[in-house]
């Protein structure tokens, strides 16, 4: 199961469908980066600091991911590397999330609690 | 784009397996944090009807916007765990690899997609917050 970097796989021998799979789940991570730098550029503006920071942090991993995902199609040479580099990225993505998440569940609960105030 | 054979086996160093079941591990973290939030509105869900609050909309309209989260946080959460399964099952065995990657980022692709609604959600929540401001 275990092996070094030298044997690592020039080509990983993906079929159509699989391609398919891939290069959607590229599409959908490109969309979300992008999505995640306006939604970062309107908080700034409206001056919500605090939710912009995670949005403009994890949106250059998930680009990352989804350019390297993308090579692994368009590219042979160096596929196993591209995965690699994939796994990485969105890693660091998820971690970003994680505290998107709890950044946003937490301005969701203090909505809630200000309403009945209101 | 060939129809060889699926590899059964895609060589991957030491260290790049530790990543994989690295990534595998905060893919779980963060469905559970989305479980969390499932159980979280589902508990509003209640309270909406329990306690009586002077919602600046209708009940029904938040109760629907609560139902609705809970299904899509779950959701969420379900194929990031899904997608962790396959990922864990790439650096631990050596029966389909190439197989369980393809499928791994099948079910990932759901997860973005639902993450493209809440960000359509929070790109709408921007700009009202934006125009309240202004105005």
């Amino acid at each position: 199961m275990v092996e070094t970097q030298d044997d690592s796989l020039g080509r990983i021998p993906f079929n159509e469908m699989e391609c398919k799979q891939l290069v959607n789940s590229a599409f959908w991570m490109k969309f979300i980066a992008i999505l995640m730098v306006v939604v970062a550029v309107l908080n700034l503006v409206s001056g919500s600091f605090v939710q912009m920071l995670p949005l403009l942090g994890a949106s250059p991993f998930l680009w990352l991911a989804s350019r390297k995902l993308n090579l692994i199609v368009e590219t042979d040479g160096s596929d196993q590397e591209h995965l690699s580099d994939t796994f990485l990225n969105l890693r660091n993505y998820l971690i970003f999330k994680a505290i998107i998440t709890i950044v946003a569940g937490a301005a969701f609960i203090r909505f809630f609690i200000m309403v009945p105030s209101v | 784009m060939t129809n060889e054979e699926s590899l059964a086996r895609i060589p991957f160093s030491a260290e790049i397996e530790k990543r994989i079941l690295n990534q595998a591990f905060w893919m779980n973290l963060v469905a559970i944090i989305l479980y969390i939030a499932a159980i979280g509105c589902a508990v509003g869900l209640v309270g909406v009807f329990m306690i009586k609050v002077s919602l600046p909309i209708s009940t029904s309209i938040v109760a629907a916007g609560l139902l609705i989260l809970v299904g899509l946080f779950a959701y969420q959460g379900y194929s990031l765990n899904d997608a962790s399964h396959y990922f864990k099952l790439v650096a631990r065995k050596d029966e389909a690899d190439q197989e369980y990657v393809a499928e791994g980022f099948e079910k990932i692709k759901v997860f973005f997609m639902i993450e493209g609604f809440f960000m359509v959600l929070a790109f709408i929540a921007g700009l009202f917050s934006l125009s309240v401001g202004i105005l």
